[in-house]
């Protein structure tokens, strides 16, 4: 997911006071460039309750800031949890509890997410939504897909 | 930490001190994005809004337990002093400081744990052990390695 913070200088801050503001679609022109509609209409939310803007700006980019360092990972599910699986060959679907949960790294810089049952196996947290499911009642739903595009 | 977001009650992600409703319900004197924005029908455009989505679903992913928040970076050094080691089967009666590297992360039992390598053994340890048998610098370690030698002395 894109950025939706960046940190920039402004002129009518204190020249040693950093902060973050809103990249409008990915341009750098926010609150500078006051003939932007956008501009504008930030200039006049950050009037209005600009504090309450700005702590909700401040912390995205906490999270922003975070997640691109590398220290903020999102959970494909928690431990404890209950998961699908499908399986192509045989149409079953086994349930398995998550018992941990672990982020490795794999080979140089790749990292990967390693999901382990209580049962026995694992799998990885790109396998949500493909053979993995949340729901049971997706897990059927992905089946049935599997199953009606085989016999096509 | 409190959130910063909510719904409404038209189930728009907003700031919760912004929203046009409290929490029961009832109105809330508080400017509104119509008293100085003509566009709202088009809020779905708006990078205010935009923004506060994607911090709405920070939130509830957090909420959730679904954030995985990490002490330091994978590839981090920690400094591991230890009053004695083994080269092969001869134990080495000297204090030392080993340095692992941080490869991975895991949660079991509801605990975070890291996984750390050192001379290409795996150890693992939970996130508890920082600052008591692991230490993020070096000069840390060494004070805990100077009282281990101290106390070997003494």
């Amino acid at each position: 997911m894109d950025r939706l913070t960046f940190k920039k200088w402004f002129e009518h801050y204190k020249p040693d006071e950093e902060t973050t503001t809103i990249c409008v679609d990915g341009y750098v022109q926010i609150v500078e460039t006051q003939e932007s509609n956008y501009g504008d209409l930030i200039a006049k939310h950050q009037k209005q309750h600009h504090y309450l803007v700005g702590d909700a700006i401040d912390r995205l980019a906490e999270y922003e800031n975070a997640e691109e360092q590398g220290l903020l990972w999102k959970l494909p599910c928690k431990v404890g949890d209950y998961v699908y699986q499908i399986n192509r060959i045989n149409g079953k679907i086994t349930t398995h509890k998550v018992a941990k949960i672990v982020l490795d790294i794999m080979g140089g810089k790749d990292f990967a997410m390693q999901i382990f049952f209580e049962t026995a196996g694992f799998c990885f947290s790109s396998h949500f939504g493909k053979i993995i499911f949340l729901d049971k009642i997706d897990a059927i739903k992905a089946l049935e897909e599997y199953s009606s595009r085989k016999s096509k | 930490m409190d959130r910063l977001t909510c719904k409404n009650i038209e189930d728009w992600n907003v700031l919760s001190d912004v929203s046009n409703f409290d929490k029961k319900g009832n109105v809330k004197e508080t400017p509104q994005c119509n008293e100085i924005c003509n566009d709202i029908s088009y809020c779905g455009d708006c990078p205010i809004q935009k923004a506060i989505n994607k911090l709405a679903d920070y939130e509830d992913q957090e909420e959730q337990g679904l954030l995985l928040k990490l002490p330091f970076k994978v590839g981090t050094v920690l400094y591991n002093p230890v009053p004695y080691y083994y080269i092969g089967t001869v134990k080495m009666n000297e204090p030392f400081i080993f340095e692992t590297k941080v490869v991975g992360f895991g949660i079991e039992n509801m605990q975070l744990t890291i996984k750390a390598k050192n001379n290409g053994e795996i150890r693992e340890f939970t996130v508890d052990k920082i600052g008591i048998t692991f230490f993020l610098t070096k000069e840390e370690a060494e004070k805990v390695l100077a009282e281990m030698k101290g106390g070997k002395n003494g």
